[in-house]
């Protein structure tokens, strides 16, 4: 039905949103002492170029999602390559689930259980996979109307503290890219990296606007940068590199009269957290697409059920925050075959499959 | 046993089965029919007026009959049917012709008036009846343009209706047409006399909570619809138009808003989203920050709802319950019973019952006005039966909101919105654009 491209580009808006705000600044503090900003500028930068080069890849090669086109290079080496991709996309999930459901308790739900939270959050997950893509993508735009206003209202209220000495310094002369290597610094990549592989399976009903995708990418940008300097311009360095959650932490700051409300962070997390249900939702979705092309004789929805259910039982299995730290350092490798090499690859195989269409023209 | 013996053997239990026999030129024809469907002496004056005017006299029976109305067999099945549309039947006994003539009929409908279920404050107040064929007619005048097409069908075996697929088809999409006549056409022997029944014929899901048909007794409403590239359908003796596929936006737009000034026209439809929020949001809002998440209040906001409800035994979700089902059953019988009564349950159910809930402790103050708030926002949307999907979603949000406090109550909306993005009517997402086809015409 979408003709224009909006609704994948608000899906991989929202899908990144949902997950910005949450671990980026922590690690970010963690992964840097000053000059934040250089660090986002260069993982935003290989994001934007590595979404490019993963989208024009898919294009180039006409093939309906990413499967089929690394099925054409040969049949064992498709698996090869998405194999990483399936593990790391379930590793996601459980991270999201767990983090979250571990902020939720903490910020508002003190005596809730920990397995509560985490059985609501999958259920939605699920049930908004189960609905299939085209379902997701035109709720997306509901809750992109719905919760929008609120996050950006609070955005903007998060400045009333600020101190904007705490920007200085700009650039140190002692900086340097040492940073890169750093552990802390390639867990922040979790942000960029499982957001926008759903680009190469959505079904043909939705169009990918290569320009409209590029567009959501910028409008990005400044999400990253609020979601760090925010937290650093109210706190410093050395408070916010304390904190689990900075920018949570920011928002509780911000004190509003005439609000009816005392903690207007319910209201910026709950959104944010609609938008993290998308991002389970998707990421669901997405797991349970590539196990479907691995086992074409299951009907979806087993599949599902039990991805499901296997991922809420590892997820609860986890016993503690740094176990979850942990877990999060190891998969750095993973990481950055998503973030880097996957794209990368696409773009390959889409430009030898456009040399091989040319030179087919160029023979008849 | 001759046709005239035959028809009256079976209906010999009709009361209103007439058989008289009348001299039309030199022939003596039985004139057979219903009396409550026939106005019998101005339809006999009428036959003998017309033989009475021709030139030529010495016809056979059944030209005579034919120049009067339309010949058809003489056997029991045809003329029964006959008479069961109304038709007044001619029978010629010597020679066994017969006829259908249209008769002058008796008036069962009642005539157009304004509309009983939707108000309008500037369009036009006429209003669709029962009788079908009125129905086009208001509506042809409504539409005046050429392309307007109405298919008839007749549907359902033991007791057939008329059903009429209203379109435009330089507006309508043709997929969209085309699924619905296929549906339409395999379905022709099912019976349809509410809209459940059409809903399984057209194979839309019953079990939808979002309505899959937009009913509307406004004429403008239902031209408006036209335009936008939807289809109508039409049932006899139902004096609604059924407009198909329904989108989200039906719920906040309607031809009325059209008349008035255009940022009226959006604040009005602003007024109507925020009423749909409110009404499904509050109760459940209520819920969460009285039982589980009071600290997200304002101290002295808190500590006041803490105040009014310190004497109530229940906690906030079987409060919030309780009170809620008593509205519902407040609206339900204020739509059963007849006008007189209605204003007396009103008042018992609002004023005496609200206040002696209170007074008795059994609910809040703050709920009351919480409910009052909800039961009328829920009604701000178009449509009776969009505002029934309003009142049910609410549900969901408060179970969710007792066990989960605020994550609950975002948890229903994400839930809530998950469930319309994968509805569909027709096959036409539940929440696309109101734009079908082209653009809505900004006066038109």
């Amino acid at each position: 039905m979408d003709k224009k491209g909006y609704q994948a580009t608000i899906l991989y808006v929202i899908c990144h949103m949902g997950l910005i705000f949450f671990l980026y600044p922590s690690d970010m503090f963690s992964g840097m002492d000053t000059g934040h900003w250089i660090g986002i500028s260069i993982s935003y930068a290989l994001h934007a170029a590595a979404l490019y080069m993963y989208m024009k890849g898919l294009k180039w090669a006409a093939q309906p999602n990413v499967v089929d086109m690394f099925r054409s290079t040969g049949k064992y080496l498709a698996w090869i390559l998405l194999l990483p991709a399936f593990f790391y996309f379930g590793i996601a999930i459980i991270v999201t689930l767990r983090a979250y459901s571990e902020m939720l308790t903490l910020v508002f739900l003190s005596s809730t259980p920990l397995w509560a939270v985490q059985l609501l959050l999958i259920a939605i997950g699920f049930l908004m996979a189960w609905q299939g893509m085209s379902s997701m993508a035109r709720t997306s735009v509901l809750l992109v109307v719905l919760f929008m206003f609120p996050i950006l209202f609070v955005l903007c209220l998060g400045f009333q503290n600020v101190d904007w000495y705490y920007l200085l310094p700009l650039i140190d002369r002692e900086q340097t890219f040492h940073f890169i290597a750093k552990p802390d610094f390639l867990v922040s990549l979790f942000v960029y990296a499982g957001g926008s592989f759903f680009l190469g399976l959505l079904p043909p009903s939705i169009h990918i606007s290569l320009k409209k995708m590029m567009l959501g990418c910028l409008l990005l940008l400044p999400m990253f940068f609020l979601s760090v300097y925010l937290p650093l311009l109210t706190f410093g360095q050395a408070t916010a590199e304390l904190y689990q959650f900075p920018m949570l932490m920011t928002i509780d700051t911000v004190n509003i009269t005439w609000l009816l409300f005392d903690r207007i962070t319910i209201f910026f997390l709950l959104s944010l957290m609609a938008f993290a249900l998308m991002y389970l939702g998707v990421t669901l979705w997405v797991l349970a697409t590539l196990a479907q092309k691995a086992v074409p004789n299951v009907p979806g929805i087993y599949l599902l059920i039990a991805l499901t259910a296997g991922l809420f039982a590892i997820s609860l299995a986890i016993p503690n925050w740094n176990y979850l730290k942990n877990l999060q350092v190891l998969i750095i490798p993973l990481r950055l075959y998503i973030f880097l090499v996957l794209p990368l690859i696409t773009f390959l195989i889409g430009w030898r499959h456009k040399h091989k269409a040319n030179r087919a023209t160029e023979v008849t | 046993m001759n046709l005239k013996e035959s028809l009256a053997e079976y209906f010999k239990a009709n009361a209103d089965y007439f058989n008289v026999e009348i001299r039309l030129l030199q022939y003596h024809v039985q004139v057979i029919g219903f009396d409550s469907l026939v106005d019998l002496p101005q339809s006999i004056a009428s036959l003998q007026t017309q033989t009475s005017n021709l030139t030529e006299t010495a016809l056979p029976p059944a030209d005579l009959l034919k120049i009067l109305g339309e010949l058809v067999e003489p056997d029991l099945e045809e003329v029964v049917t006959g008479i069961k549309k109304g038709h007044l039947i001619l029978l010629e006994p010597l020679s066994g012709a017969c006829c259908a003539v249209l008769p002058i009929s008796k008036t069962v409908t009642r005539s157009i008036t304004s509309p009983e279920t939707e108000n309008t404050l500037y369009g036009s107040s006429s209003a669709f009846l029962e009788d079908i064929n009125t129905n086009i007619g208001i509506l042809r005048k409504h539409c005046t343009g050429s392309s307007l097409h109405v298919e008839t069908y007749t549907v359902g075996k033991s007791h057939p209706k008329s059903l009429l697929l209203i379109y435009q088809e330089d507006k309508i999409n043709p997929r969209l047409l085309q699924s619905i006549q296929a549906k339409i056409k395999s379905g022709l022997d099912q019976d349809v006399h509410h809209i459940q029944q059409l809903e399984k014929m057209l194979g839309v899901n019953t079990w939808s909570l979002v309505t899959n048909f937009n009913m509307t007794e406004l004429p403008q409403n239902a031209a408006h619809a036209l335009q936008q590239g939807k289809a109508v359908l039409m049932l006899d003796r139902y004096p609604f138009a059924i407009i198909i596929p329904s989108l989200v936006m039906d719920m906040f737009c309607m031809k009325d808003d059209h008349n008035y000034p255009l940022p009226f026209m959006y604040l009005i439809r602003f007024l109507r989203i925020l009423g749909v929020l409110i009404a499904t949001i509050i109760p459940g809002l209520y819920v969460a920050l009285v039982s589980v998440n009071p600290e997200v209040l304002r101290l002295q906001l808190a500590l006041s709802i803490a105040n009014s409800r310190q004497e109530v035994p229940y906690p906030a979700f079987v409060e919030t319950l309780l009170l809620l089902i008593v509205l519902e059953l407040i609206l339900e019988a204020s739509v059963r019973l007849p006008k007189s009564v209605g204003p007396t349950i009103t008042m018992v159910g609002g004023i005496i019952l609200g206040q002696a809930a209170v007074s008795a402790k059994l609910v809040s103050n703050l709920l009351i006005i919480v409910l009052a708030g909800t039961t009328i926002a829920s009604s701000t949307v178009v449509g009776f039966q969009n505002s029934v999907s309003v009142r049910v979603f609410k549900y969901l949000l408060i179970i969710l909101s007792a066990i989960y406090g605020m994550l609950g109550l975002l948890a229903g909306i994400v839930v809530i919105c998950a469930y319309m993005g994968h509805q569909k009517s027709m096959g036409i997402p539940y929440l696309s654009l109101p734009i079908l086809n082209q653009k809505d015409e900004r006066n038109g």
